[in-house]
């Protein structure tokens, strides 16, 4: 506060504007200027950076990198998803019936449907590595920052919120290159609003049930939206809670270069293996939880998952979202769902008792509608984040009032957002 | 800095070409796609078939991307035909663009193919022909302007 005082500015900026003023004092005694050549990079920045091109080129190139993750995934997705049903299958013939049922149902069909996913989630992390590679990410936050500037955020904010579409917990460390505490703790409530890649799965899941050929941009509006309500909250947590101005943002944007096979694959393996070890860790905790609370009391959840504990818990807060036409299934799958998002799917999995993910989206279409599909997507977005994420939020905010904030936050804002895509859907006739 | 006046103009009208065909075809993909999407079923125009396949697919945010597409190369067209260098830049990234696109729908052609050769349920109807698109065949269009934005350095300097 003292330095900023003193120099009257930002530090940054007076620092940045003195590097400048030096650099272009020495070049003046020691450069002989020849004609201005029009470099690869200015002429790609010229519309990457355009004021009005910029943004819908961007959201182009996401565009792709969904559609690209998505599409080229599935039949990928297909050969893992055949295999876990093979070994289902086999465990099946186990004479001991709970260890059979907990290998088929609780490993294979809950932790082995969530495993087929590697594909996709190897093939987003490929694209972002791409994009970062060749230097346009850095262009992304650049063109970012005058809208994020106009909405609250600092220009810094957007690197967080980059890291967010990977997974939320290093994206609200990476909050900690932001200086002014008022612009970090709005970037960290922010923050679980943007798509990370455990929600991924139950996009996946509900969009190729719901919407067939549309079901990559149905994926697409859903990062879209958590993006567009991270910027909204952004602005009104800066006009209410978190009052004043953002502090200005410098870069300096790195050359484009092309980016290498190799360079990327390391990349997106270093993200992607962060996947494998939650499926080692959380994700088989989940499951066997799951397995056990969907199967207990033995004999009587047999004849039906309805009566088991799950169905019970899902059953005793059904009401609360009987109005975007949840059902207990839908209901318990979402309460697991804070101990890690992938956990939604593992759960509809058990919950259903079937194998691979055509026979649960077969079992979703026939219980469910789109609207309501939809509805499940936005909510699984925006609903309380995961219990890591939670936990990072303490942590970096210091702070259990802020971390029970957010908590609340989302949870009314995915409940107001879920009524008012029912409402909507429903005036629409898509009931 | 600016290059021959003709040179410009030959420019200009070749980036005008590309940006209005990618966007009609973008305009198109939307118009046949807005029944599925508004629920309607219903598609505006008839679907536009050469021999029997189907050219434009029913895809209303595929035909948008077609369009931004198609607005960089619209937006360079000015510059360019008064011979100014960086109008280039929106001829090379409407290029790199429509190449991008180019990959990402050839990538999902072969993926499907790899779907139809182990003979997966989804994929037993599946035939390349579903897979050929605006964004394909529409790509050797966008070639020499890429080519020429690339290779002519005296242009840049």
């Amino acid at each position: 506060m003292k330095v900023r005082e003193v120099l009257g500015d930002d530090p940054e900026i007076v620092l940045a504007d003195k590097r400048y003023d030096l650099i272009h004092t020495i070049l003046e005694t020691t450069l002989v200027r020849g004609a201005k050549k029009w470099a690869l990079s200015d002429m790609l920045d010229k519309v990457f950076l355009h004021k009005y091109l910029g943004i819908p080129v961007f959201l182009a190139l996401a565009w792709a990198m969904f559609r690209f993750a998505f599409d080229v995934s599935a039949p990928f997705m297909e050969i893992i998803g055949l295999f876990f049903g093979l070994l289902a299958e086999a465990s099946r013939g186990i004479p001991n019936e709970v260890l059979a049922s907990f290998l088929s149902d609780g490993i294979f069909g809950g932790l082995g449907f969530i495993l087929t996913f590697i594909p996709l989630i190897f093939f987003l992390f490929l694209t972002i590595a791409i994009l970062e590679d060749s230097g346009y990410l850095a262009r992304v936050a650049f063109i970012m920052d005058r809208v994020m500037f106009k909405l609250g955020l600092h220009g810094r904010s957007f690197i967080p919120m980059l890291l967010g579409f990977g997974c939320n917990v290093p994206a609200m460390m990476a909050t900690r290159s932001i200086e002014s505490e008022k612009d970090r703790l709005i970037t960290l409530l922010v923050n679980p609003f943007v798509s990370c890649s455990a929600r991924l799965p139950v996009y996946i899941l509900i969009a190729g049930a719901f919407f067939g050929s549309m079901a990559s941009t149905a994926i697409w509006s859903m990062y879209f939206l958590g993006i567009v309500l991270a910027m909204l909250l952004a602005l009104l947590l800066r006009k209410t809670v978190l009052r004043g101005e953002p502090t200005p943002f410098i870069m300096e944007l790195p050359l484009y270069k092309a980016p290498t096979f190799h360079g990327s694959v390391i990349h997106m393996w270093e993200r992607g293996v962060q996947f494998l070890k939650k499926a080692g860790t959380y994700l088989l905790v989940g499951a066997i939880i799951l397995w056990f609370l969907s199967s207990f009391p033995w004999g009587v959840a047999q004849e039906s998952v309805e009566l088991s504990y799950t169905g019970q818990i899902g059953h005793a807060l059904e009401p609360i979202f009987r109005p975007f036409g949840f059902d207990w299934r839908i209901v318990s799958s979402l309460i697991f769902g804070f101990m890690a998002k992938e956990i939604v799917v593992e759960a509809l999995g058990i919950i259903y008792a079937v194998e691979g993910g055509e026979a649960i989206a077969g079992a979703l279409v026939a219980d469910y509608s789109p609207l309501i599909g939809f509805t499940l997507m936005a909510f699984t977005l925006l609903y309380v984040p995961c219990l890591a994420t939670v936990g990072t939020m303490r942590k970096e905010s210091g702070s259990w009032k802020w971390t029970i904030f957010q908590v609340v936050l989302s949870l009314v804002l995915a409940y107001v957002i879920g009524l008012a895509i029912t409402g909507i859907g429903v005036m629409l006739g898509y009931a | 800095m600016r290059f021959n006046k003709n040179v410009g103009t030959a420019i200009g009208a070749y980036s005008f070409f590309i940006g209005t065909t990618y966007t009609v075809f973008g305009l198109l993909e939307i118009l046949i796609g807005w029944g599925d999407f508004v629920g309607i079923g219903a598609s505006l125009i008839p679907p536009i078939e050469l021999a029997g396949i189907n050219l434009v697919p029913p895809d209303v945010f595929g035909g948008i991307m077609l369009i931004i597409i198609g607005a960089v190369y619209l937006i360079g067209v000015r510059q360019q035909a008064r011979g100014d260098r960086e109008g280039l830049s929106f001829l090379l990234v409407g290029s790199l663009l429509a190449a991008v696109f180019f990959g990402v729908f050839t990538a999902i052609m072969l993926a499907n193919g790899l779907g139809y050769m182990f003979q997966f349920e989804d994929w037993l109807d599946w035939t390349w022909l579903d897979d050929l698109r605006p964004g394909i065949w529409l790509f050797p269009l966008a070639l020499p302007g890429a080519y020429l934005a690339l290779t002519k350095k005296e242009w840049r300097e």
